[in-house]
């Protein structure tokens, strides 16, 4: 009785392995199929054949004589593939992001944003904007740096500002949060009104709305590194996420360093966040919904939340970046539209089709 | 088989020719015209390398547009942007998919469009390099930025583009005569009254009315027609307030935007306005602002129009 018990038991814990396993393979499949229909459609038509010939001449065995313009080949090498592939980076290090502050914070509205990397990126890029000098270091213009700092330092900002006796309540550091946040905005409004120069409006509306045009390779062999590093980190994290849900009090009967594993995970999902940051600027709703709509359908186990949303946030904004590209090309519109414009309608039948009570 | 035949004889034609213009042997060879490339400096300081006489020519400002039509440009132009809508054989081009829209700085140019059109050159406008023309010259297309600051500054990108695109006398000639009429209407007003005048570039809302003060194109024509510009003492583009604009209780109100559909009478009509001098004497007027704010070679019938707005008894 006792042994079959067990037995059940193993039988089940091997089953629920392999369905994680086997969800986190068909997202990773779809994300592959999304990266390649991104690749072969853009406002230039390239046919897949060429494609797939002119890849094949890149692995050096193959030498298929050119069918295609020679400009076809940069189109598909130096902007749609580093394009394709920074909407995936970003996607995969928002969604993860957002997982980390929704598990941390136990928010429903909590994004990667919530405690002032926005405000805190948007008012770096604008004083670099003012400036009339630009520079790029390692191919990142000044704006992409100044966003990266100014992101990780309204963090910086906000935590200690919340940091009580050796302690950093959640509630303090949330409110804290917004009220940075708020002041970074104005005083970033305040520059773009005053800046003189109507210019000075559309870059930083640009920013706001995002954007992963014109990212180049050298931006993404030092971007993916730390977006698909902190991903892995924070997969490890992912038993301190699941022990964070019982709340703070909760974590600690289960023997977590509470504070410890608040500033590691608060670091990590700022690092994801500065990074996707400063290659599209601020792309919204995919770390708010991406985490919230996978949680809906595969619940909120961590270990399988967090794969899981990096490689749905990926496919989500590869699949945002090429409506963005496509539907009115050659104009192109600003990609935190589309994800509010498609993702928003999906989340609501989402929401609506679930009959179980929203569990975090 | 013909067709073959043909193509081995235009193949052969070719190749002889080639050998045969080869300057090697001798000073009896004749010299083919070897282009020289040329190193021009854009409004930034950035050299720019010209190898050949541009033949395909990418405009990334409907000024840039505007010069390059001007220069006779217009069959080497294959690319403009979305707001380019002048000269109209520009937009008879557009139609007849000779040219091609390839985007708009806001929210951003399509790099794709533009590298397939396979240009020798984009011309781009920009305060600070912009982001899109660092990322033109890393997919290897040259590209000139032009950010004129004063009326010279439009002159000497004109003789720039003329420089880049083998267009030099053509540049010249253009910039004399613009010189000309400007110089003309200058010496017009020179001994006329000054009145004030409020520039409103966009006066949708009435807490934030936006005008051009010191620095901009529209101050300077201002003042070099004959006016002076309420809102010179600023620096930059700015908004006033409704009260402050009552204050200053101009003598000519001249509105931005008539392409857009801003009217003298509709403006006329809202609160507040009504008690301004401008307003009551019928000195409100909407204009096609592109002539005053787009530095290329219209400014001078940009000036001619402000001029007979604010001094109509010396012009007909």
């Amino acid at each position: 009785m006792f042994a079959l018990g067990n037995k059940t038991i193993k039988m089940f814990t091997r089953l629920k392995q392999n369905r994680r396993l086997l969800i986190l393979l068909a997202l990773g499949a779809l994300l592959l199929l999304c990266l390649l229909i991104a690749a072969a459609l853009g406002a230039v038509s390239i046919s897949a054949l060429d494609i797939i010939k002119m890849t094949l001449n890149k692995t050096g065995l193959f030498d298929f004589s050119a069918t295609w313009q020679p400009s076809a080949e940069t189109i598909l090498f130096q902007l749609r593939l580093p394009r394709v592939i920074a909407g995936a980076l970003v996607g995969a290090a928002l969604a993860s992001a957002g997982v980390l502050f929704q598990g941390l914070l136990r928010n429903p509205m909590a994004d990667p944003y919530i405690i002032g990397t926005s405000a805190g990126a948007a008012f770096g890029a604008t004083i670099a904007m003012m400036l009339p000098i630009s520079f790029a270091f390692l191919s990142f213009g000044l704006v992409s740096i100044a966003a990266f700092l100014g992101a990780l330092g309204a963090v910086f900002l906000v935590y200690n500002l919340a940091r009580v006796g050796g302690k950093t309540p959640i509630v303090s550091m949330l409110l804290a949060g917004f009220a940075v946040s708020a002041m970074l905005t104005a005083v970033m409004f305040f520059m773009v009104t005053r800046g003189g120069r109507p210019e000075l409006l559309h870059n930083a509306f640009s920013f706001l709305m995002g954007s992963v045009s014109g990212t180049d390779w050298t931006q993404i062999a030092i971007i993916a590194p730390l977006i698909i590093g902190g991903i892995v980190v924070a997969r490890f994290l992912a038993f301190r996420l699941n022990a964070f849900s019982l709340g703070e009090e909760g974590a600690a009967y289960l023997g977590i360093n509470v504070e410890r594993e608040k500033l590691i995970i608060l670091s990590l999902g700022s690092l994801l966040t500065a990074a996707a940051v400063c290659i599209s600027g601020l792309v919204g709703f995919v770390g708010l919904v991406v985490p919230h709509a996978v949680r809906l359908v595969l619940g909120p186990d961590h270990r399988l939340l967090l794969p899981a949303a990096a490689l749905s946030g990926a496919a989500f904004i590869v699949l945002a970046d090429l409506f963005a590209r496509t539907v009115l090309a050659p104009s192109e519109i600003p990609i935190g539209i589309l994800t509010a414009i498609i993702g928003a309608p999906f989340f609501i039948y989402l929401l609506r089709r679930t009959r179980r009570e929203y569990a975090f | 088989m013909k067709k073959l035949a043909l193509i081995l004889l235009a193949l052969g034609v070719t190749l002889a020719l080639m050998i045969a213009c080869t300057p090697t042997l001798g000073p009896t060879a004749t010299p083919t015209p070897t282009p020289t490339p040329i190193q021009i400096t854009d409004d930034h300081g950035r050299t720019v390398s010209i190898v050949e006489t541009p033949q395909r020519i990418v405009s990334l400002a409907p000024s840039a547009t505007e010069i390059l039509f001007a220069l006779g440009l217009g069959d080497k132009v294959v690319g403009v942007t979305d707001y380019c809508d002048y000269p109209p054989e520009l937009l008879d081009k557009i139609n007849a998919t000779e040219i091609q829209r390839v985007g708009s700085y806001f929210p951003g140019f399509n790099l794709e469009t533009i590298v397939a059109l396979e240009p020798d050159v984009a011309f781009a406008i920009g305060a600070t390099v912009p982001d899109y023309v660092n990322d033109l010259e890393g997919l290897g297309i040259a590209a000139v930025v032009l950010n004129a600051k004063d009326i010279d500054g439009i002159f000497h990108d004109i003789e720039l583009v003329g420089e880049v695109t083998g267009k030099d006398a053509e540049a010249e000639a253009l910039t004399t005569d613009l010189k000309e009429q400007i110089d003309e209407i200058v010496a017009t007003v020179a001994n006329a009254s000054i009145p004030s005048i409020f520039y409103g570039s966009d006066v949708s809302d009435p807490s934030a009315l936006w005008t051009a003060g010191n620095g901009t194109f529209i101050d300077a024509f201002i003042t070099m027609a004959g006016g002076e510009n309420i809102a010179g003492g600023v620096e930059g583009w700015t908004t006033f307030s409704l009260e402050v604009l009552i204050d200053y209780n101009p003598d000519i109100i001249v509105l931005g935007g008539a392409l857009w559909g801003v009217s003298a009478e509709e403006v006329s009509g809202r609160a507040g306005w009504q008690d301004l001098d401008a307003v009551k004497s019928g000195n409100i007027f909407a204009i096609d602002d592109t002539l005053l704010v787009r530095p290329g070679p219209r400014i001078a019938d940009g000036l001619d129009l402000l001029a007979g707005l604010i001094h109509p008894e010396l012009f007909d």
